[in-house]
């Protein structure tokens, strides 16, 4: 709490038009020459800038004369940054964007038009990238990005206790989820059978998909579709039996969860494998883990980054060339070796120091069938209306209806803007 | 440094914050060389006090009057991230904006939750500082000393670090403060989990967390009260508890009020702690009008709008403020 935000918000948002006004067309991306600038997203505690320099290290020796200037940004700092830099006309020749930032920054007309220059680089050929990042490279017909890491979702469990529960098999079906729930549940005490994460804006999604429907349609959303609808009532019916706690993301710990078998199943990400491994070594090799259940698909979530050539770059020659060689497999894998983030290349997905981690395996055939989030450039106003709605529903106990009609009133203002 | 300044603007005009008055009160032309004589002169005839604020006006117009004319001009039109790469897509859209607010049950919403807020953070931040600074005051010995630092240390620890803790303490299964009620056979509280109580854990971390500064500024005007008038009372006859009622609260009157004044500004923009610990959850039941405002331009960089809620905040504080200061004269007329 601090007397100054308004004030600093609002100096913000001038400092923004200031950019604007002064930079004009002046401005220029990156440095001149053979300089390539290149914004990568890091981590609080990453250290992706000193790594990526190391990668490109390469790529430098390779062709003479050019410099990368890699400048890490937090990714808190992502939106920020990038708004600057698309006011200003002052940003870096190559950036990495979040995909759920992608459409909105393609509309701007931030990043540059790729589809003349792509066919020359065939290590930029889309059908070399995991399928279901490819929907990700183009926007009417016209390609202005390329798939750099990617993220997806399986479901945590522990081996022992789904056993014990009569689960010498991780749960396939929705109905085999649900009924492996509720048996943990029956544990008693205060044991629930699995930690379902309303914050998640990707649960009703996968939910949706896997009830055989999708949200996404002719370029917008539609959250009247039947399956949305069953997405919603299946994750509520969990909350209304009692088989999960009522927490958001950032308050249930779900590693000291998964450790001590109070929720011995969640749905998360690569990271947790991590973070599991290292809090609680303690229950090593009494977990795995397995993919979505599900019942006409499997379908997981697809996320992760992409990299794109701001549209005022002074060099796109050098850097698609760069983009080339950062889709190279080697390149992919040296990246995977180093910061842990999969990549999004197949070939590299399919390779032993990927598919010889059991865990890490699970990751790759589920992105083999995973889906990205509807590319609209309004996603994230509409992801937090549709996070609302479901939380008013598990948490708040609101009619579903009802919730889901306002919903789409909602949403099809924002959308329409 | 904006910052500063962007509080300051919220001063009424022609209203002198009423320290600068009294120090003004109390320069007298100094009496002695001719030089001095004339630069008082000088000072009368009116060029030099322009000079000297200068630096600060320049300061306050670049970062606090132009930013607020640039909001209520964005706040007419709906620029967006496209519109900032390329003026000719943004549109002037009149007053939709705010149209748009009025109907937006979010804002509804993050206008009730700051009333609340305010409510209890004000008056929380003023009782617990105040009685901290009369207890700290009792005494000067080494202890009491390493406890005044001790009280001053959340308002300089970064709010990052205070969300990790207390989201560790306010953690429904593992944190602390549950373990502890658990000892005393008390059920777990859902600190962060539940909309209402969410409300109470933020405004409980935030009173805090803001009541160093103001412990501060009490001890300072606790210390300037002369002890004559104690000794004096105390010579009447009169107790501990009307010694604090006729002496020490009437003469802490300014203190208390500028207290209340800038607590109250920083609380109509709570921002920080729904920020980092709950992100406006759970049910938006902490989502306060900063936060709603950051979040549209921020997130969504839906300029126009959030200049519009920015600028309804703006005027919400400058009225509330002026408000203050009206029954401030008020009473200094009685």
């Amino acid at each position: 709490m601090r007397r100054t935000r308004t004030a600093a918000t609002t100096t913000a948002l001038a400092s923004l038009l200031l950019a604007t006004a002064c930079g004009g067309g002046s401005g220029t991306a990156g440095s001149d020459g053979d300089t390539l600038e290149v914004w990568v997203m890091s981590s609080q505690t990453g250290n992706e800038g000193p790594t990526f320099e190391q990668l490109v290290a390469d790529f430098e020796s390779v062709n003479p004369g050019t410099k990368i200037e890699v400048q890490p940004i937090p990714w808190e700092n992502a939106k920020d940054k990038i708004a600057t830099a698309v006011a200003s006309g002052d940003g870096p020749d190559v950036v990495q964007v979040g995909l759920s930032l992608l459409p909105e920054l393609v509309d701007s007309g931030a990043l540059m038009d790729l589809s003349d220059e792509i066919g020359s680089h065939p290590e930029l050929a889309a059908d070399r990238f995991v399928e279901g990042a490819r929907p990700t490279m183009q926007t009417d017909g016209k390609t202005y990005s390329v798939p750099w890491v990617t993220d997806t979702r399986a479901l945590f469990y522990r081996t022992d206790l789904l056993a014990e529960a009569g689960y010498e098999q991780p749960p396939q079906t929705w109905a085999e989820l649900k009924d492996a729930a509720t048996k943990l549940k029956a544990r008693g005490g205060k044991n629930f059978g699995i930690s379902l994460n309303v914050g998640d804006q990707f649960l009703p999604l996968m939910f949706t998909w896997q009830a055989g429907g999708d949200v996404h349609r002719d370029d917008t959303v539609d959250f009247g579709v039947p399956e949305f609808k069953e997405a919603v009532a299946y994750e509520n019916s969990f909350f209304t039996a009692g088989l999960t706690p009522k927490a958001g993301p950032w308050k249930y710990d779900e590693v000291q969860g998964f450790k001590t078998g109070v929720t011995p199943m969640f749905v998360s990400g690569p990271w947790m494998t991590k973070a599991i491994q290292e809090q609680a070594p303690e229950i090593n090799g009494k977990w795995a883990l397995s993919l979505m259940p599900g019942d006409t698909t499997r379908t997981a979530f697809l996320g992760g980054s992409s990299l794109g050539v701001f549209s005022k770059s002074k060099n796109s020659e050098g850097a698609l060339k760069l983009l080339a060689y950062l889709s190279q497999k080697d390149t992919q894998l040296a990246w995977y070796k180093a910061s842990n983030a999969l990549p999004a290349v197949s070939e590299a997905l399919a390779d032993p120091a990927l598919t010889s981690d059991p865990n890490t395996k699970v990751f790759t055939e589920q992105l083999k069938q995973a889906k990205i989030a509807p590319p609209i450039k309004q996603w994230d106003a509409v992801a937090q209306e549709m996070t609302r709605a479901v939380e008013q529903i598990t948490i708040g106990g609101a009619d579903i209806d009802k919730t889901l009609a306002s919903l789409d009133t909602k949403v099809s203002g924002l959308t329409s803007r | 440094m904006s910052i500063d300044i962007g509080g300051r603007k919220l001063t009424p005009t022609g209203e002198q914050p009423p320290v600068a008055q009294s120090a003004l009160s109390q320069v007298t032309p100094a009496p002695g060389t001719g030089r001095l004589r004339a630069a008082a002169r000088a000072v009368r005839r009116g060029y030099h006090p322009y000079a000297f604020i200068a630096p600060s006006t320049l300061l306050l117009i670049a970062f606090g009057i132009v930013p607020i004319a640039l909001a209520l001009f964005v706040s007419f039109t709906d620029l967006d991230l496209k519109g900032l790469g390329d003026h000719s897509q943004v549109r002037f859209v009149g007053l939709e904006n705010y149209t748009r607010l009025f109907d937006d049950p979010l804002f509804h919403r993050s206008v009730l939750n700051t009333v609340i807020f305010v409510g209890l953070g004000v008056p929380g931040v003023l009782v617990v500082s105040l009685t901290v600074a009369l207890l700290l005051n009792t005494a000067t010995t080494r202890l009491f000393r390493w406890l005044r630092a001790l009280f001053f240390l959340p308002s300089i620890t970064n709010i990052v670090a205070i969300a990790v803790v207390w989201g560790y303490l306010y953690q429904t299964d593992y944190g602390l403060l549950n373990q502890l009620l658990s000892v005393l056979h008390i059920d777990a509280v859902p600190w962060l989990d539940d909309p209402e109580t969410s409300r109470f854990s933020l405004a409980l971390m935030a009173i805090w967390r803001g009541s160093g500064l103001n412990v501060m500024i009490f001890l300072a005007a606790l210390q300037a009260i002369p002890t004559e008038y104690y000794e004096a009372a105390a010579l009447d006859g009169a107790g501990r508890w009307h010694r604090l009622r006729y002496i020490t609260l009437p003469m802490l009157r300014f203190a208390i009020f500028f207290v209340v004044v800038t607590t109250l500004i920083a609380w109509l923009q709570f921002f920080e702690e729904p920020f980092v610990l709950t992100n406006g959850g759970p049910l938006d039941a902490t989502t306060s009008v900063s936060l709603f405002i950051y979040k549209t331009g921020f997130n969504h960089f839906e300029y126009g709008y959030a200049s519009a809620g920015s600028f309804v905040l703006f005027l919400i504080i400058i009225v509330v403020t002026a408000i203050q200061f009206r029954s401030r004269r008020a009473e200094l007329d009685a």
